[in-house]
């Protein structure tokens, strides 16, 4: 049986196998973070180089950046389709990721500022990593607002799709910019990332619940985007139908 | 690890546990917010059905 | 094209010229923002000076934002808009001769008023040069870019404040290197070559992408 693509981009397909897909996901969700903090927590060491307990906070902080940088890639990703294939579900799913993505990026920009209140002494500190989040913070914004202020839906979705898709032309530029605003001594640039030389057990507990932030935000958006397709295609027949049925 | 110490987390549990419940608050209040929408739309889309019958008739 | 390019650029200015207060406007807020600030801050000249690039930029930014909504307003609001999409002329040469258009009305005056922000934080004639010089060079990103937030957001209730909203965010590695490149001109050592060919790549950036997206994003916002 050929699987036919354009089978499930129509929101009357779609919406079922949204439908079954998202338990599958919670219950991944659920397994790999409740996994990933527990190992976090019991199966480490105490101290992580010279940051003391409270370094657990990294679990959640890298998985939530990891994620909240995924999400604006696949809801441009998603916008871009969208432009190009004309179909209304690629914007539904982009419209729904933003909304993730936001709170992604609240988690990781607020576990930073802990992480930064307890290694740093202040709870904000003009880290490169934590503006360029706080940045990403504003784009969501903007692409929500821009969402919510035209109502005409096509016009919105084609719009925000636009905006983000500039929103990342220009993201590279802002990083470089952020992270060596001073191109005579740009030594930050090259920040090797903080992986190395780090204990294989903490290491997996934050893979491991960086996967579980991935099935969640998968859960989160199917909802949104199966409530999307129920609010957008309210005076469809299948719609009225389904209602019966409750699906 | 007693369990007082597994809560204390070396002096910094205000902030170790901060985090994760805003994570856990952030994890609980989504899917509970699209349930309501979603029961609320499903209300509406019964409205919608009854509305067309009465005045299909 | 190159002929389009001009007639635009001509009404666009003739339009304008016609409502010369407009400009002053832009202009006035540029020196009114700029001078609160010592109200704020305090008249200590060593604080001044050091936050003299910032406060400028910032304010250039908030100028641009401020006379952008009614880029495309106007013309949308009479049709002539819808004409300019029909025309078999590509729609972003006709965006780009309005884009300059709006440049030339708030952007340059913002580089000629720049030494009375020298005068008004003590700032001394090479750093009012380098100002100037970088103003030049900014305020054209800041008018291409900003038409495309105006071009997303026409007809929008809330659009001035919404264009804010999208495009400030974009406008973050301008005001970095632009006030980088003033703030190093007051060193000694000060070496600003790297600053200025940034700004002239993002420049350059700008002005080849943000007209193809600026003519997209209204094709989306007419259709």
């Amino acid at each position: 049986m050929s699987f036919n693509w354009f089978k499930y981009s129509a929101p009357m397909n779609f919406y079922p196998l949204a439908g079954k897909l998202v338990p599958i996901f919670w219950l991944l969700a659920l397994t790999l973070t409740g996994f990933g903090l527990y190992w976090g927590f019991f199966q480490t060491p105490d101290v992580l180089s010279e940051q003391k307990q409270y370094y657990r906070i990294i679990f959640v902080h890298v998985a939530a950046s990891w994620m909240g940088m995924w999400l604006y890639a696949m809801m441009v990703f998603w916008g871009l389709v969208g432009l190009v294939f004309n179909t209304k579900l690629s914007f539904m799913m982009a419209k729904a990721t933003s909304v993730t993505g936001a709170f992604m990026a609240t988690i990781a920009l607020v576990s930073g500022a802990v992480w930064g209140k307890v290694s740093w002494g202040t709870w904000w500190d003009w880290d490169p990593r934590l503006t360029m989040s706080l940045i990403l913070l504003f784009l969501y914004i903007g692409y929500m607002a821009l969402q919510s202020a035209i109502d005409d839906p096509r016009r919105a979705d084609k719009a925000s799709a636009v905006l983000a898709l500039v929103g990342l032309a220009i993201v590279p530029v802002i990083y470089y910019s952020v992270n060596c605003p001073n191109p005579n001594e740009c030594a930050s640039l090259h920040q090797e990332s903080s992986f190395k030389g780090v204990e294989s057990n903490i290491l997996l507990s934050m893979l491991v619940t960086a996967l579980g932030f991935w099935m969640y935000s998968f859960a989160v958006i199917l909802m949104r985007v199966r409530n999307v397709i129920l609010a957008r295609e309210i005076n469809t027949k299948w719609v009225s139908e389904l209602s019966d049925t409750n699906q | 690890m007693s369990v007082t110490e597994f809560f204390s987390m070396g002096g910094y549990g205000y902030h170790v546990w901060g985090v994760m419940l805003l994570v856990l608050f952030i994890m609980v209040f989504e899917p509970l917010n699209l349930k309501l929408q979603r029961k609320s739309l499903l209300l509406r889309i019964k409205r919608n059905k009854k509305l067309n019958q009465r005045n299909n008739k | 094209m190159f002929k389009t390019f001009l007639m635009i650029l001509k009404r666009d200015l003739k339009l304008a010229l016609r409502r010369r207060s407009e400009i002053f406007t832009v202009l006035f807020f540029f020196i009114i923002v700029v001078s609160l600030f010592p109200l704020g801050v305090g008249y200590d000249e060593k604080t001044l000076q050091r936050i003299a690039p910032g406060v400028a930029w910032i304010a250039a930014l908030l100028a641009s934002m401020l006379a952008l909504e009614r880029l495309f307003l106007s013309d949308y609001a009479d049709g002539t808009l819808e004409q300019m999409l029909l025309t078999p002329q590509p729609l972003s040469i006709l965006v780009l001769a309005k884009m300059t258009a709006h440049w030339l009305l708030t952007g340059l005056p913002l580089v000629l008023v720049a030494p009375v922000v020298g005068i008004l934080y003590h700032l001394e004639a090479k750093t009012v040069g380098t100002m100037m010089f970088m103003l030049l060079l900014g305020t054209p990103i800041l008018s291409m870019i900003g038409a495309i937030g105006a071009a997303l957001t026409l007809g929008l209730r809330g659009g001035g404040v919404l264009i804010s909203l999208l495009i400030l965010p974009l406008y973050i590695p301008v005001l970095v290197y632009g006030s980088g490149a003033i703030s190093e001109s007051t060193l000694q050592s000060g070496n600003i070559e790297p600053h200025v060919l940034l700004l002239s790549a993002f420049l350059l950036l700008s002005l080849i992408f943000s007209p193809w997206a600026t003519a997209s994003a209204l094709k989306i916002s007419l259709e």
